[in-house]
C-alpha cells in the first residue's frame, strides 16, 4: 500500500530538471496511508462495540393475579418441577403421593422431553404438556432463567411459575431424608 | 486509494454516530445466559435491577422522564426534605438504591453513598409507587428486570409479585445470549 502512493521522490526530480525552483511540480497528493490505517481500527472498534453490547431480553407473562378465572390443568398433562438451591432439581409427576426424583439442571431437559412423549402418546397432543416450576427462595435467579430455557428450547408452551408451597417442601424433605 | 478512504471515513461517520456507549452501571450485574431472541428496546425502560446480594435498584432512561419522576416524589412526599440542587442530581442518576427517605443524602453524594437497596417493605410499598410514578412520568415505558444469576430467587420473586400487584404482568428479564442447543 505503501508504494501505491508515494510519488514524492519522483516529482521532485522531475521539478529539478524543469529549473524552476519557485514553482516547482510537486505532486497535490498526500501520503493517506497512515489516515487510512486509523480510519479502518476506529471502524473496527466501533463495529465491535456496536453490536456487542446489545442486552436480550426473555419476555414474561405471568397471569393477572386476581383475577377470577383460575386456570385448572388436567394433573395426567403436568409435571411439577422443584429448583432447589445448589442447582438441584427436583420433579414429580401427579398430586396423590407422587414419585419424587432428583436431578439436576442438565438432566431435565430429558425429563421434560420423556414427559412431552407421554403426553403425546396418550392425547395426541405434545403441547398440552404443562410444566409447573416451583422454585424454592435459596433456588438462584439463574435457575429460574435457565428452567424458562428449557420451555424455549423444548418447545413447551404451557408452563407456569408457581409458588413453592409446604405440600411441596413436604415431598421435597421426605425425598431427602429416603436416601 | 481516494476511494478506499472515502469509504472507510463514510463508515467510520455512520458507526459513530449510530454507536450508543454503554452508560456508567451503579452496580455490578451479571446476566444469566439464555437462548431468548427477543432485542430489548433502546428507549422507554423501567430498569429493576437485582444485584448478587439481593439489592434491588430502580432506574428509568430518559432525563427529562427522571425530572417528571423527581417533582412527582417530591409532591407525593413533603416530609422528605430535598434540596434544591437535588433535581439536577437524580436527572443524572442511572440507577439508585435506597429507600425514599434517604434519597436526598444519596442525592447530595452519589459517589460515596452506601446504597442498600430499595425497601421492598409492603406497608410502605415505596417500590410499587415508584413504578406507578415511572409509568406515570413515561407513559410507553417498558419494564425490565435486570437480575443477577446469583440472586436469590425470592428477592427477585418479591419484585415480580410487587409488579403483580400494580398489574403489570408482563415484562422482559434481561439475559444475554447463548447459542440453541440441538434437540
Amino acid at each position: 500500500m505503501a508504494e501505491m502512493n508515494n510519488p514524492a521522490p519522483s516529482s521532485s526530480k522531475q521539478g529539478h530538471s524543469k529549473q524552476k525552483p519557485r514553482s516547482s511540480k510537486r505532486s497535490t497528493r498526500v501520503d493517506l496511508t497512515a489516515m487510512v490505517d486509523l480510519g479502518f481500527l476506529l471502524i473496527t472498534f466501533f463495529m465491535l462495540t456496536a453490536s456487542l453490547n446489545k442486552p436480550q431480553s426473555m419476555e414474561l407473562n405471568m397471569p393477572e393475579k386476581d383475577s377470577e378465572t383460575v386456570n385448572t390443568i388436567s394433573v395426567d398433562n403436568a409435571i411439577s418441577i422443584v429448583l432447589a438451591q445448589n442447582n438441584e432439581v427436583y420433579y414429580y409427576i401427579g398430586i396423590d403421593n407422587p414419585q419424587v426424583e432428583k436431578t439436576n439442571m442438565a438432566g431435565i431437559r430429558e425429563v421434560i422431553l420423556k414427559r412431552q412423549q407421554d403426553v403425546q402418546q396418550r392425547t395426541g397432543k405434545a403441547d398440552l404438556l404443562t410444566v409447573l416450576i416451583k422454585a424454592q427462595s435459596k433456588a438462584k435467579y439463574q435457575n429460574l432463567v435457565e428452567m424458562l430455557d428449557e420451555m424455549a428450547i423444548t418447545n413447551t408452551k404451557r408452563y407456569a411459575l408457581v409458588d413453592y408451597n409446604t405440600t411441596d417442601s413436604l415431598l421435597i424433605t421426605q425425598k431427602i431424608a429416603a436416601k | 486509494m481516494t476511494a478506499m478512504c472515502d469509504v472507510a471515513f463514510l463508515l467510520l461517520t455512520f458507526f459513530m454516530l449510530t454507536t450508543k456507549f454503554k452508560p456508567d452501571e451503579a452496580i455490578k450485574v451479571e446476566i444469566p445466559a439464555s437462548v431468548a431472541e427477543t432485542k430489548l428496546p433502546d428507549k422507554d425502560i423501567l430498569m429493576l435491577q437485582v444485584d448478587k446480594e439481593g439489592r434491588v435498584f430502580y432506574g428509568i432512561d430518559n432525563q427529562g422522564v427522571r425530572q417528571t419522576l423527581f417533582n412527582k416524589i417530591k409532591e407525593r412526599h413533603p416530609e422528605i426534605a430535598f434540596q434544591p440542587q437535588n433535581e439536577r442530581a437524580f436527572m443524572l442518576m442511572d440507577a439508585f438504591g435506597v429507600p425514599l427517605e434517604e434519597l436526598p443524602n444519596l442525592l447530595n453524594d452519589p459517589k460515596n453513598y452506601p446504597q442498600k437497596g430499595l425497601s421492598l417493605d409492603t406497608t410502605k410499598n415505596e417500590l410499587g409507587e415508584l413504578l406507578l410514578f415511572g409509568r406515570q412520568s413515561n407513559p410507553a415505558v417498558r419494564i425490565a428486570i435486570k437480575a443477577d444469576g446469583n440472586a436469590d430467587y425470592d428477592k427477585v420473586k418479591e419484585v415480580m409479585n410487587i409488579l403483580q400487584k400494580r398489574n403489570i404482568n408482563k415484562f422482559n428479564l434481561i439475559t444475554s445470549t447463548r447459542q440453541k442447543p440441538k434437540p
